[in-house]
């Protein structure tokens, strides 16, 4: 869970305390709290970022990625809650805003919603775990109570056909007019009323036949009934009477016989359902009943009657012993159903489900640009900083505007570059002959024979035309002075002012180094007048009349390689005196015996 | 684009520089070049000889300094 530590998070309540009772330095508090809050904010943003970018949410299983989403998002909800505090601890002392990180950046609706279509797609599984156990379950229990109710019709297929044989064998005794018992049947009862039973059992159509003659039968009788009823009614004589009561046992007759024959029906139509069954049987003992009602009208006195013998009693009691399940079947095979349908609507939930969780949202609005990346030290491999652009690097090319003068500038440019060329060359001549004056050199009396320093071993310091001008060499104490050091006087009276174009050599008093100041050629340049820029040779007149008008050291002549550290007391340019080249004075040297060292001062 | 004469260089210190000559010596490329103005309609007085580098695609024009290697350019452009 969110943590912060313990000393910053005293820190901040110090800070809010502060804030509250202080109302001097409240700025400065200000500061440090909003400084602070600043702190943590951008801590826990950055590993709030880091922790999405660094989990493999896609390779988790969904059950641990819920799990990690859940903490993010409870995480998220309490850092939320958190700056929520420390704006509203801001605000309520600052003018401005309190710049937190772009929390939004975080894609919390599209975490959630990954959330709850991962917990859907887990409940929906248990689900449909769930159903299919019960469904299968339900199916089991189903194929069970569908035997047992297979078994039950059959054995009430069996008490129908129990019912038919019971009918047949069916035996009694009635009680004839004398008071003695007679034997009767079924059989002898249908017959006696017109019923060849056991024809009528096999031959449906028949019976169907007898059936409705027996209804006709009663329909007619209880016409005639009627009317002789009111024909009695109207006459009630005797006569009438006897007609009366004649057709009112014939009638009851007819519906004796109708008993008889509906029994023999509903016992002749098997069925094995039980509920068929049993309403049958219920019938059967009500029709039974009405055939007794009957024959007592009658007079017939039944001592045992058959019809008991069919045992419809035992049967019924047979038949509730089996038992329906049929509701019980109805319900199973109902909820079967249903669980079916379920199972098949979460399927196809957790089917998209699915495709959203497998289609990756996006949990986090990466907006690293260029210039973040450029500024952000941290992503850098190395500590080197960032740099500027190299200064003598090309960053672009390009033709120049229509304004350009080109024309005008490439004239300009090729006299200046031939002018520089000329200066250079001018002042490395004069380098040259300059630079066989070594005003620092000392002559010192070496009373040393045989001394190898004095180089009168040429071979060792044979002289190196090439190498006389290297501006960096030290000026080699062994060196041979150039033979040519004869200096023009003009070139030099020309060339001893403060043109900056050619280097500069300094002679360097305690090396005899000659230093050149190798800063660009023509950076110092002095601006060049008009006439000096233009590839006019005839504009050397000019400089003439200036260093005249002038006379001035400081005008536009390149300086020389050198400053002459002569007698300028009043800067008047003095000649300088020509002095022996090393090799006339070592030779001088020697023939007078007199080895002198020479050396640098 | 290629560095050609009469091109304008942009360096990375925002100077502007014309190319005015070109020449080459021993397998280098040295550059004559003037300083724009700011108005970019003419050059300052500003002039240097420069040796271009190339390296990982990008173009560097060193400054040519020294005794010994301007006597040796400075007379190419010159010839030129």
């Amino acid at each position: 869970m969110l943590v912060i530590d313990d000393n910053r998070s005293k820190l901040l309540k110090m800070k809010e305390k502060m804030l509250e009772v202080s109302s001097t330095n409240r700025e400065e508090i200000l500061s440090d709290y909003r400084d602070l809050v600043i702190q943590i904010d951008h801590e826990i943003y950055n590993k709030l970022i880091a922790k999405i970018k660094d989990t493999d949410y896609n390779n988790l299983p969904l059950e641990e990625e819920l799990r990690e989403l859940s903490l993010f998002e409870d995480n998220y909800n309490a850092f939320d809650e958190l700056r929520h505090s420390y704006i509203q601890v801001y605000e309520k002392y600052a003018t401005d805003e309190l710049e937190l990180s772009p929390l939004d950046n975080i894609l919390i609706d599209n975490i959630r919603k990954r959330i709850s279509d991962i917990q859907g797609y887990l409940i929906n599984l248990k689900n449909l775990e769930s159903n299919k156990t019960e469904l299968s379950r339900l199916s089991q229990e189903l194929v069970n109570e569908d035997r047992r109710a297979t078994l039950t019709n059959d054995k009430i297929i069996i008490l129908e056909d129990e019912l038919i044989n019971n009918l047949l064998k069916a035996e009694g005794r009635l009680h004839d007019d004398k008071g003695q018992l007679i034997y009767t049947s079924a059989v002898s009862e249908y017959k006696q009323n017109g019923f060849d039973l056991k024809e009528l059992l096999n031959d449906q159509n028949k019976l169907d036949l007898e059936v409705s003659k027996a209804y006709k039968e009663v329909d007619d009788s209880q016409e005639l009934l009627d009317a002789t009823y009111i024909c009695y009614q109207n006459a009630p004589n005797e006569e009438n009477r006897q007609i009366y009561i004649k057709n009112h046992v014939e009638m009851i007759v007819a519906k004796y016989k109708l008993s008889l024959i509906e029994i023999l029906q509903l016992i002749c139509d098997k069925d094995s359902y039980y509920d068929l069954a049993k309403n049958k049987r219920y019938h059967l003992l009500d029709l039974i009943k009405e055939r007794r009602s009957y024959m007592n009208s009658l007079g017939i006195k039944v001592y045992i009657d058959p019809f008991d013998r069919i045992k419809i009693k035992e049967q019924l009691e047979i038949i509730n012993s089996l038992g329906d399940n049929s509701a019980k079947i109805s319900e199973i095979r109902e909820t079967i159903s249903y669980l079916t349908g379920m199972i098949e609507q979460t399927s196809d939930a957790n089917k998209e489900l699915l495709l959203s969780i497998n289609s990756n949202l996006e949990m986090f609005r990466d907006n690293t640009n260029v210039t973040d990346i450029m500024n952000n030290l941290n992503i850098s491999a190395t500590d080197e900083a960032i740099d500027e652009l190299p200064a003598n690097k090309v960053v672009k090319i390009f033709n120049p505007s229509d304004d350009f003068m080109a024309d005008r500038v490439r004239e300009k440019t090729k006299g200046v570059i031939r002018r520089v060329n000329e200066m250079f060359n001018m002042h490395f001549e004069e380098q040259k002959e300059v630079s066989t004056e070594i005003p620092d050199l000392l002559i010192e009396n070496v009373s040393t024979p045989l001394n190898d320093n004095l180089f009168i071993n040429e071979g060792e310091n044979v002289f190196d035309e090439s190498d006389s001008y290297q501006s960096e060499a030290a000026f080699p104490t062994d060196v041979f002075i150039p033979e040519e050091t004869q200096i023009d006087e003009q070139v030099y009276s020309e060339t001893n002012t403060t043109d900056s174009t050619i280097p500069k050599q300094v002679f360097d008093d305690k090396n005899h180094n000659l230093e050149v100041d190798d800063s660009s050629l023509f950076q110092e340049v002095e601006p060049f007048t008009q006439t000096q820029l233009f590839d006019d040779r005839s504009d050397d007149g000019v400089f003439t009349e200036e260093i005249k008008e002038n006379n001035s050291l400081d005008y536009t002549m390149p300086d020389a390689f050198w400053t002459v550290k002569d007698d300028t007391s009043n800067d008047k340019i003095t000649d300088v005196e020509r002095t022996p080249s090393f090799d006339e004075q070592i030779n001088a040297l020697i023939q007078n015996d007199d080895y002198e060292r020479i050396r640098k001062k | 684009m290629e560095l050609e004469i009469n091109k304008i260089v942009t360096l990375g210190n925002d100077e502007e520089y014309l190319i005015v000559d070109k020449v080459e010596k021993d397998d280098r490329e040295y550059y004559y070049i003037a300083e724009v103005n700011e108005d970019g309609t003419d050059i300052k007085d500003n002039y240097k000889i420069v040796c271009a580098t190339y390296k990982d695609g990008d173009v560097y024009l060193d400054e040519v300094l020294g005794e010994d290697k301007l006597k040796m350019i400075l007379p190419l452009f010159v010839k030129e």
